[in-house]
């Protein structure tokens, strides 16, 4: 008896299982253009949310090269103006007591 | 006079040089915009998620959708694509970056695995560390340069002492804010390197299998070489999807 119960319910899966399968199959196969445009519609958007996500968090991080290669290009404008200032101050004297030397006023 | 002249026109291209040096790696250069070749089973679709165009490829027991896409940080090695799939199929398939083949100009192309990145990666950190040197050494030595014409013009010019030492701290000045820029951007360099390589970890397409009537996708980089003309093969379930493209 309770073998004949285990063959049922064994055979019952075994039906059930093929069924599931046979579906999953006449789905795939039944999907209309429509719905396989939908399907790809649904995971580009998904896949574009990823990437979305993905830039939320790591901005920063990323954005830290452009932000520094600006300030640095500041930096060094900046920087190689202070060194020339003193030069440009030293010619300009020179111009001056060059002119007081020939007499300009 | 026409010495000094020359000495200033030497300092004004050594600035010009720091200058450039710190605009970061030279010749940078994003990878080709391609147009799409559409042949027999395919069409082109409208995405409106960006507003681009993505290619369609139908066979008997898959979809594959793909676009190429922009303004992202990865372009800085090759051009980056997004594809999707759908199983059409009876059964299971598997699906992931290996099922993809890159052929460009006709020879056998690759796309750009973590490994691979990393390599590139690492490059691109020792090219930063070499603008960085650069950048230390054009500002000694314009600041060692600029030193003495201050102090040879100075002393021509009759300048005080004072005066004299006011320029030496300006000049002095210029030189360690210009290594300073450099250790900066070398750091900012080596953070947004990291950030590349976890990016590409969470946008890549996963190793997956797909269900029948189910979809998978995921970005994946071609490495190119300058404009050429390029065949993406996507192999699934059994389906090979040739997706041409030339350059624009």
């Amino acid at each position: 008896m309770t073998r004949t119960l285990l063959c049922a319910a064994g055979l019952a899966a075994a039906l059930f299982a093929g069924s599931g399968s046979a579906l999953a199959q006449a789905g795939a196969a039944a999907l209309s253009p429509a719905d396989q445009d939908a399907m790809l519609d649904e995971e580009a958007r998904r896949q574009h949310q990823r990437r979305i996500d993905a830039y939320s968090r790591l901005k920063g991080r990323l954005d830290t090269s452009v932000a520094a290669s600006a300030e640095a290009r500041n930096l060094a404008v900046g920087s190689a103006l202070q060194m020339v200032t003193p030069l440009t101050d030293i010619k300009v004297q020179q111009l001056q007591n060059r002119q007081m030397q020939q007499g300009y006023r | 006079m026409n010495r000094r002249n020359l000495s200033l026109a030497a300092l004004a291209a050594l600035s010009s040089l720091l200058a450039a040096c710190a605009a970061g790696p030279m010749g940078a250069g994003g990878p080709p915009t391609f147009v799409p070749q559409v042949s027999s089973g395919q069409e082109v679709r409208e995405n409106r998620l960006n507003g681009g165009f993505a290619v369609q490829s139908k066979q008997d027991r898959s979809v594959v959708r793909l676009q190429q896409m922009f303004g992202d940080n990865l372009e800085e090695h090759g051009a980056l694509f997004q594809v999707v799939v759908l199983n059409l199929g009876p059964g299971a398939l598997s699906f992931g970056p290996d099922d993809i083949k890159v052929e460009l100009a006709g020879q056998p192309g690759a796309l750009i695995s973590r490994d691979r990145l990393l390599e590139l990666e690492g490059k691109k950190k020792a090219s930063s560390e070499t603008t960085g040197k650069m950048m230390t050494g054009a500002a000694v030595a314009t600041g060692l340069f600029a030193s003495m014409i201050a102090g040879a013009a100075g002393n021509q010019a009759g300048l005080n002492p004072q005066a004299l030492d006011s320029a030496a701290q300006s000049i002095g000045g210029g030189v360690s804010s210009s290594i300073e820029a450099s250790q900066k951007l070398k750091e900012a360099h080596s953070i947004a390197s990291d950030a590349r390589v976890e990016l590409f970890d969470l946008i890549s397409i996963p190793a997956a299998n797909i269900a029948p009537g189910q979809t998978t996708g995921g970005h994946f980089v071609v490495e190119t070489k300058g404009k050429q003309e390029t065949l993406i093969l996507v192999n699934c379930g059994g389906d090979q999807h040739a997706f041409r493209f030339q350059p624009k």
